[in-house]
């Protein structure tokens, strides 16, 4: 859905006005991005779905100031989005939570250094494109990932990451430029990631 | 010819990434895919791009969590513990509140002095009563020396089978067995 969209125009004037069901609507069809996009920043399940309720839950609470001229319903969405997970981030610090994978672990390796698909058994490969992927800078993973796995928007990204839509352009492109590099990689890898 | 291809090639290096992202505008697709009609070289990174675009929107998710508007309105136990620092103190101040309104007024406060009077009003009660066992055994029960003070009253005393042992702690066990037994006389 997008603001042209003359259902989730009226579905968010509804909401506005309180409708409940109208704003349950809106949760189902935006739920599943926002979910992936919340596990993108977060990389953990627990402290996503955490993320995701208190978006909706301010979201919910926030519906009478959106103001559908200036933002797309899913845009102002994204922006609550950042803000809970800034707040998030604050109380990771008091709190660390464990990350599943250090997205700093460095560059792809160099043309001299061995390849990452040496030697990878076959149970190893499902876990390739996740080691593709954490060996990326974390800006132009998170682009990647928020746009193929959460499907979010050019704009929704700009401002999930609260960057320039050309910047989230540029990070597009060097991120998948790398992964082209490692093309042997990609291909050893089937539709499913198999 | 070699040198302009490759800077051709470089110029739509962005473009085929985009286009995997559906980020291109009708101009730029339609340029960029006439590009790709006459180099394979960019087919093919188009084709990677594509590819792991489709490899990393592949990947299995967790099911996304269940969001209503219902079950926002319910306070989640996590939202809760950030109370909970407050909830100690309240608790806290509460049981004070409570302990300070069951209190013990100043009619419940004791005071050895009404003790004593309600003994020796028991002593007089008695002195007054008949001289029978009961009102002895009632006597015993109420302090230690109130039998000798009723005794002297009704000018009696009571005879043992062991000698008598003043200042027994009460209530005492040989007392209460003697009062079975009908031991103390008049």
């Amino acid at each position: 859905m997008d603001r042209t969209n003359p259902k989730e125009l009226l579905l968010v004037e509804r909401a506005r006005h309180g409708d409940s069901s109208a704003f349950d609507t809106l949760i189902q069809c935006h739920n599943e991005r926002l979910w992936r996009s919340a596990m993108v920043l977060c990389r953990e399940s627990d402290a996503a779905k955490d993320l995701v309720q208190e978006t909706w839950l301010e979201a919910w609470r926030s519906m009478p100031r959106f103001d559908d001229g200036r933002a797309q319903f899913s845009t102002w969405l994204y922006s609550i989005l950042r803000h809970r997970y800034l707040k998030l981030l604050r109380r990771r610090t008091r709190k660390p939570l464990v990350l599943l994978s250090d997205p700093y672990a460095g560059a792809m390796p160099d043309a001299g250094q061995p390849h990452p698909a040496a030697g990878i058994h076959k149970r190893e490969v499902r876990n390739l494109l996740d080691r593709l992927l954490d060996r990326l800078p974390e800006a132009q993973r998170r682009v990647l990932e928020l746009r193929f796995y959460a499907e979010a928007s050019l704009a929704d990204i700009a401002t999930v990451l609260d960057c320039p839509e050309g910047t989230v352009k540029s990070r597009l492109h060097h991120g998948l430029k790398t992964l082209r590099k490692n093309s042997d990689c990609l291909n050893l890898l089937g539709r499913d990631g198999e | 010819m070699g040198e302009i291809m490759k800077t051709t090639c470089e110029q739509f290096d962005e473009l085929l990434d985009l286009r995997a992202a559906g980020w291109l505008s009708a101009d730029e697709a339609g340029e960029l895919e006439r590009h790709l009609l006459t180099c394979p070289s960019c087919r093919e990174q188009a084709r990677l791009a594509e590819h792991a675009a489709g490899l990393i929107g592949g990947r299995p998710a967790p099911p996304a969590p269940v969001v209503g508007v219902t079950a926002l309105s319910r306070r989640r136990p996590a939202q809760l513990l950030k109370w909970a620092w407050f909830i100690g103190p309240a608790l806290a101040a509460c049981l004070v509140v409570l302990l300070r309104l069951h209190a013990p007024g100043p009619d419940d406060i004791y005071r050895p002095e009404d003790e004593s009077h309600a003994r020796q009003a028991g002593v007089a009660e008695l002195a007054a009563a008949p001289p029978t066992l009961a009102t002895y055994n009632r006597a015993i029960l109420l302090h230690d020396s109130a039998l000798d003070d009723v005794l002297n009253a009704h000018d009696r005393s009571i005879q043992l089978h062991e000698p008598y042992k003043p200042g027994l702690s009460f209530p005492d066990r040989r007392q209460q067995e003697n009062r079975k037994q009908g031991v103390i006389k008049s």
